[in-house]
This record gives C-alpha cells, structure tokens and sequence, in this order.
C-alpha cells in the first residue's frame, strides 16, 4: 500500500489530464459509497444521547470534509484513521472477513491517483473498473450490517457499530473528496483549453476578416478610380483629340464649344477625385475631430435638406487618431444606410462619454428591417464592416431594428484621449 | 491604313461618356459607327446581327466581359476584327485578349492615331 505522505504528494502535484478517463468509473464507486455513509448515519437517529453526540461529531466532520476548501484538507490522515477504524469495527462486528477487500479497495484508490499523477490512462482505467466491481458487495455487506445493529441498539457493541458507521462514512467522504478534486482538476484543464481554443479560434477568424475586410476596400478603391477618373479621363482625352482635329479643320465655333465641353468635364473629374480623396482621409476629421467629420459626413451623405442633429456631448474632445477614424468609419456607413435604404425623416447621432469609454449612436426612424432575418451579401458585408472597424480598435457593435421601428446602430469604444503634441518654440 | 470610309465599327463601353465620345472621334475619322453597347452580350449580339467589320471592345463591362465577348464573337463571325480597350496596362490581361480573339489591346488614354490604327485594322 501507498503511504499517506506519497498520496499527499501525489495529490498535491499539477493534475494529469488523463483522468478524464478515470473519473467517470471512480465517479460511479464514490457515488454509491458516500450515498450509503450518509444512509448509515441517518440509521441512529434514535440511539442514546452520548452516541447522538457521537453521531452529530462525526456527522459534522463529515460535513467540514465535504464543504472544506480543497486545498485546506486534511485529507489522508482523515482517510487512513477512518479506514484503521472501519478496520477495527469490522472485526468487532464479525465482518472480519470484509477487511482485505476494504484495504484493497482503499489500496485500490490510492493506485489509481498514482498511476493519474504518473499520466498512465491505462494503467488508471483498469484499477478504476476493479475498483468499481470490488467495492459493491463490500458496501452491500456493510450497509446490511448496520441496518442489523440499528435494529438491536442495546448491545454493547452499539458504540463500535457507531464507530464503523461513522468511519465508513469518513472513508467514503475520503473517495468523495478525492473524486472531487479529480473532477474539479479535470474540469478546470477542460476549461483553460477550451477557453484557450476559443481565443485561438476568434483571433483566426478576426485576423481573417480583417485582411478580408483590407482586400474588400482595396477592391473597392480601384473599382472608383476605374469607374471614376479613369473613365473620365479617357473621355477627355478623345475629346482634346477631336478637338484638334476641328482645329485643323479650321471648324473653330465647334472646336470653342467642345473645348468648353473639356473645361467641364475635367472640373467635374477634379470634384470626383477631391471626393475620393475626401472619403480615403476626410481633412475635417485631422482638424476638427470625430463629431465635426461625422457632421461634414452627414451633410454630405443625406444632404442640406434633411432633417438631422450630431448631438456631441464629448466638447469636441480628440481622442487617438484610430479610435476617431473607426469610429468617423462606422458612423459614415451607418449614415450612408440610412441613406440608401431607412426612408427617414429623422436622424439623430449621439456622441457621448460614459465612464471610460466613448459610446456613438446612429437612430433613425425609417422603416427598420427585420434583425433576425438574414441579409444579403452586400448588407451583410456592410454590417460586417461596420463591426469589424469597431472591433479593430478594441470596440463593440450593435445593431438594433424592427420592421416600421427604424435602426440604432451602438458602437463602444475605449476612451483614449489624444496626447497633444508640444511643438517646441524656437 | 485601309479607308475608315468602308469599316462598320459596332463601340462597347459601359461607361456612357466614354461611348460616346469613341463614336463621336470614330465618326469624325471617318469610320461608320453602326451599333454601340453597354455591355458584353449586347456586344455579342450586335456582332452576330449587324456583321461589322471591327467590334471595339471595353475589357471591364457588367454582365459580360470584353474578354469572354470576344470569345463569342468568334465562332459566331471569324473574320471580324476584336479590339480591346482597357483601363488597365497589364500584360497578363493583355495575353488574355489575345488568346480570346483580339487582334490589338489598346489602353485607354492611348493616341488618337493608335485608336484609328487598330480599328482600321
């Protein structure tokens, strides 16, 4: 048999993760023998009053045991006094003959903890199905005997049958704790490592939708210049060709007219590349900040003739260059789908500070759409986007809408106040 | 350079500016611009029914491709000329084009000159 110091030490070393193959079958022995301790207490409820004492210490050590702290547990001097006792009462009892198969089982217990430490699933699995099978007419033949002396609570060996009962159910208590301390170890490893494979899970999906979401903008800018300058340009430069060869046609009335056409035609290329380069980086949000951009964005993005309030309730505070262009970024996007398709006749953004963290909200009260319902790619990507803008910066994203009740879209970040530049005076 | 005087072009863009300035200069060259398109299978389709000499074709356009246009074009009229006009100066593009049937690539901005060469043919 293992000494009580060994299974302290074993105990008291990081757990092995091969007891989740053990703790089911050693769950099923525990179960069973700390139901018959605690039946065996309940059987004297009616003895003498010095035994009921007897009874109420040992019942309420066998409650500290199960309600202890785990690491403040005495647990194998407990253990191995309550076996040296059940030991005792056995003989006493006329269960001699019960008592190597309680030191197995004890021995039995020991091993298996043993060969978990060591990390032999094994070697654990096979004493755990021993340990099971051996246990059951050992805690058969107990039970029966002392429902016998619980019967007959005058004879004079009332007090060992007492005894044995109160020291089977220590001993049990004992396989409970040690049950408990393998599960819990067990459930604790199972948790870090799920925890840890969800974190690795959500940091690859978030690394993922990020170089996607870099990829899709990238897609996006060359698309408005091929569509945009590109094609514009083109326009103008057939037309300058045409042009001169008016010119050398000596056709100058046309030739005044279409050079107009060109004066225009690039005039208006001008505005669509100032556009471009507005929405890439909008200047207002370097100069006047998160709520002065998104006031410009909303001019803009629904025009002089809506109806519409930046509430900024920040005074206009700067906050790190990031956190102002994710949040500037949601709340364009959210302004640009009220826009394409809210059909509202009000729109409200709400810039404001709560505690730590700075909270923007984009109501509207157009005609909503059902949150539960999925979106299409293109909405679904925008929304996509919008999280993800947010999510970059450490922030988090809402969305809230119901058919006929219109859309609020919540974006939480952490305040992070920009440090102000001292320029040196020279 | 064969007289622009006797070639059917039929113009695809699906950019409306840039069409219509293409049949305008094309015009003014000379050339009978007889069918414009805004995109690949109404290029395909004007190709199959108006039997035009040169089919000048936008490689970016939606529905279908100037690319994938061309490789329609063909079996439906061998003998047509396919010029590809592209907004983007690329040579894998431009193998591209050639292997779909084009006899020239242009890149948009290019020359009035190099527009009415390759058109002429």
């Amino acid at each position: 048999m293992l000494r009580a110091m060994d299974i302290e030490a074993a105990m008291r070393r990081p757990f092995s993760g091969a007891a989740a193959l053990v703790v089911p079958a050693l769950g099923a022995l525990l179960a069973a023998s700390a139901i018959t301790g605690t039946f065996l207490l309940q059987h004297h409820e009616g003895v003498d009053r010095a035994h009921e004492l007897r009874i109420v210490d040992l019942r309420s050590k066998f409650a500290a045991l199960q309600n202890m702290p785990w690491d403040a547990r005495p647990l194998s001097g407990d253990l191995l006094a309550a076996q040296q006792e059940l030991d005792h009462a056995l003989a006493r009892n006329g269960l001699r003959s019960l008592v190597p198969q309680v030191d197995m089982n004890v021995a039995v217990l020991y091993a298996i903890d043993a060969y978990v430490v060591a990390g032999d699933t094994g070697g654990a699995s096979k004493l755990a199905r021993q340990a099971r099978r051996l246990s059951r007419p050992v805690v058969i033949r107990l039970d029966a005997a002392a429902q016998n002396a619980t019967r007959d609570a005058r004879r004079a060996d009332l007090e060992s049958t007492v005894g044995s009962t109160a020291a089977i159910a220590l001993l049990f208590a004992g396989f409970g704790l040690v049950s408990v301390r393998l599960r819990r170890a067990h459930n604790d490893e199972r948790a870090h490592r799920t925890e840890l494979e969800r974190a690795q899970a959500e940091r690859k999906v978030l690394l993922a939708r990020t170089v996607e979401g870099a990829d899709e903008e990238r897609r996006r800018i060359a698309a408005d210049l091929h569509d945009g300058p590109v094609q514009r340009l083109t326009a103008t430069a057939f037309a300058l060709d045409l042009l001169a060869n008016r010119i050398a046609r000596g056709e100058l009335e046309s030739a005044e007219e279409d050079l107009r056409d060109v004066r225009e035609a690039l005039a208006a290329q001008m505005h669509s590349l100032r556009r471009l380069m507005t929405e890439l980086r909008p200047p207002v949000l370097d100069e006047g900040g998160v709520a002065a951009a998104i006031a410009n964005r909303a001019v803009q993005t629904l025009g002089l003739d809506a109806t519409y309030a930046v509430h900024d309730r920040t005074r206009a505070a700067r906050l790190v260059p990031e956190v102002e262009t994710a949040v500037y970024r949601v709340a364009g996007e959210a302004l640009m789908n009220v826009m394409k398709h809210a059909r509202a006749s009000r729109v409200d953004i709400f810039l404001d500070r709560r505690g730590n963290r700075l909270h923007l909200v984009v109501v509207d009260d157009g005609v909503g759409f059902d949150g539960t319902a999925a979106p299409d790619r293109t909405e679904h990507l925008g929304l996509e986007a919008m999280r993800e803008r947010i999510e970059s910066v450490g922030g988090t994203f809402r969305i809230v809408s119901a058919p006929g009740l219109g859309t609020r879209v919540e974006a939480s970040v952490e305040w992070r106040a920009r440090v102000e530049e001292h320029r040196a005076v020279a | 350079m064969p007289s622009p005087d006797r070639i059917r072009v039929v113009v695809a863009d699906d950019d409306e500016a840039v069409r219509t300035v293409l049949m305008r200069v094309l015009v003014d060259e000379g050339f009978d611009v007889v069918g414009a398109a805004a995109d690949g299978l109404e290029a395909v389709s004007l190709a199959g029914e108006l039997r035009p000499d040169t089919v000048l074709l936008d490689v970016r356009m939606p529905r279908v491709g100037g690319i994938e246009a061309a490789r329609r074009i063909r079996p439906i009229d061998p003998a047509v000329r396919v010029v590809m006009l592209s907004a983007y100066d690329d040579p894998a593009l431009q193998q591209e084009a050639t292997a779909a049937g084009a006899s020239r690539f242009l890149v948009k901005g290019c020359s009035l000159s190099e527009l009415v060469d390759a058109v002429g043919g």
